[in-house]
């Protein structure tokens, strides 16, 4: 399974690789932009990606909405992953429903702990298998 | 006059005379009547007579003597004097400025009670007196105050405005002006009526409450921005430190994988104090969805003793359950919540509780509503302190002398989860014996 990470923050990008490397199948790369992210997801085939909700310039709910878009990104499913209340009803709304545009199979909100975020990997790979 | 007549030795009173002049008058014509008409004319000219009359005949009759007149003017003259000394008491009693202008072009000052003459710095009623409606009132308030005159007299309402007083001595100071217009006899206003209440307090007050509001909004602001700036790097930790536990294990070195719980402890601890300031922040901002599910609470606690059981572990303490039997107790709520809340207060009980204390969680029914109370054999609170307990950062107050960890938040994110379900919390404590904490959830329909 090919996972790709985007965050800006390299700290993050280490410890989710650091976390996924312990399911031995995960094969994960970091990219610490939306524009290098999107270059990635275009040059090499993910299984899922794990995308940074707020990043300077290109946003991942932009991002998102690139990936729609785009005939050969449309299928990969994507979870977001926030410090803000992402999973808070009130904060979807008010942040034009980003949790309904198609790519968006999983929201996670930091911290979590490695049992909630192999979990989600999981869930969200089993789902879109 | 006098009202009794000697008629020979006959005292009469004269009221009487009259009465007596009437029915004589009354005889002498219905005799004539009888005398120069014929039934059924007459009959019918007799009734005429006597409804015609009637009326002044009951006037003179009942005419009062001018000694009764007398005496009931001054009885009257009496009652109007007492009742103006009344008011006139009321309104050098009352705290605000009462006072009356006439409505010409100067609108001069007609009267002032005790407390207008000293607000505005005058020596009394004459030396007010002297002034002009305008006087009172610094000039820029000249267009506003002569409009707002015209738009009185012709609307003849009552009218509320701010304006700016001026006082004798020429300071300057916020005033709301309360006006409605006298009236006289011809529907002209002869006059207007003010009551004048100072601002300046009240305006102090209210700038006081603004910029405290704007101060707890920012440190709100701050509260939130730091808590998501802290769960960034706290995720590294989390997750790193968690990793490192697992191959520590595996490496099988004891050192360093009490080293790495510690760090993971410490992190988890981190961690819930994050929570509990944006779970605060975020219900002050209603980012909180509340979910609502319908549950029978009796039932919820009883799920949970052996989990609240365990939390008293630690002290040796033990849980004492008087769960309402064979009753139900549906409520509306998020059950997560308020078994948090449950938690809490358990958790508290425990902490500052004694150790090998006997808590006791009891629940009380009533037709309205179910309450749940948890009672320690702690220390209990002083009562200065009670009033605090439900309070945002609760602990901060005497932060050296505090024995216990936390910053004070528990209790307040209780407070606004129960009262998010229209539900109260509230504490009751002894010095020396023991606290309850208890909190109340209205019924629904299952």
């Amino acid at each position: 399974m090919k996972i790709l990470v985007i965050d800006n923050d390299v700290s993050i990008g280490i410890t989710i690789k650091a976390a996924l490397g312990l399911n031995a199948s995960y094969e994960v790369t970091v990219c610490l932009g939306a524009k290098e992210g999107l270059e990635e997801m275009k040059k090499n085939e993910y299984n899922l990606v794990l995308l940074d909700f707020m990043m300077p310039g290109i946003s991942g709910v932009d991002l998102c909405r690139t990936m729609v878009s785009d005939e050969k990104l449309k299928n990969i499913p994507v979870i977001l992953i926030s410090a803000l209340p992402i999973t808070s009803e009130v904060f979807q709304q008010s942040n034009d429903n980003f949790n309904q545009i198609s790519v968006v199979k999983g929201l996670l909100e930091k911290p979590f702990s490695v049992a909630e975020l192999l979990g989600k990997v999981e869930s969200v790979l089993n789902t879109t298998k | 006059m006098k009202d009794i007549i000697h008629f020979f030795s006959l005292k009469i009173p004269r009221k009487i005379i009259s009465v007596l002049l009437f029915l004589l008058y009354f005889a002498v014509v219905i005799r004539f009547i009888f005398e120069y008409s014929y039934p059924p004319q007459s009959y019918f000219l007799i009734v005429l007579f006597s409804f015609s009359n009637l009326p002044s005949a009951l006037i003179l009759i009942s005419k009062k003597t001018n000694q009764e007149l007398l005496t009931e003017l001054r009885a009257t003259e009496k009652a109007l004097q007492e009742t103006y000394r009344h008011w006139d008491s009321l309104l050098s009693l009352l705290p605000q400025a009462v006072f009356g202008y006439a409505n010409n072009a100067t609108g001069n000052i007609l009267f002032v009670n005790n407390f207008g003459i000293k607000l505005f710095g005058y020596k009394d009623l004459e030396d007010f007196k002297k002034m002009g409606y305008l006087d009172i009132f610094d000039k820029s308030q000249k267009a506003k105050i002569m409009s707002e005159r015209a738009n009185l007299v012709e609307k003849k309402n009552t009218v509320i405005s701010e304006y700016v007083g001026l006082k004798k001595d020429g300071t300057k100071f916020p005033v709301a002006l309360y006006s409605t217009p006298i009236i006289d006899g011809d529907h002209k206003v002869s006059g207007v009526l003010g009551i004048l209440i100072d601002l300046s307090e009240i305006k102090r007050f209210k700038e006081t409450i603004d910029q405290l509001h704007s101060l707890d909004q920012a440190k709100d602001d701050f509260l939130n921005i730091a808590a998501h700036e802290l769960k960034t790097p706290l995720t590294s930790i989390l997750v790193v430190s968690e990793i490192l536990k697992t191959k520590s294990k595996t490496l099988g070195d004891q050192e360093i994988g009490k080293e790495i719980d510690l760090v993971f402890g410490e992190a988890e601890r981190l961690k819930k104090i994050v929570d509990q300031i944006l779970t605060a922040t975020r219900f002050e901002n209603k980012h909180n969805v509340i979910k609502n599910e319908t549950f029978d609470l009796l039932a919820l606690i009883k799920d949970h003793i052996s989990s609240l059981k365990s939390l008293a572990e630690p002290r040796k303490s033990q849980i004492n359950f008087a769960i309402t039997e064979g009753k139900e107790a549906w409520v509306s709520a998020d059950p997560d919540k308020i078994l948090e809340v449950l938690n809490n207060f358990v958790d508290n009980a425990v902490k500052y509780g004694t150790p090998d204390q006997t808590i006791t969680i009891k629940t009380i029914l009533s037709a309205t509503e179910v309450k749940v109370e948890v009672t320690d054999q702690g220390i209990g609170i002083a009562a200065e302190k009670i009033g605090r307990m439900f309070s945002k950062f609760s602990q901060l107050e005497n932060s050296l002398a505090r024995t216990q960890e936390g910053i004070g938040l528990g209790l307040y994110i209780c407070r606004l989860i129960v009262e998010s379900y229209k539900g109260r919390v509230g504490v009751n404590s002894v010095v020396g014996k023991g606290s309850t904490f208890y909190f109340s959830l209205p019924l629904v329909k299952k």
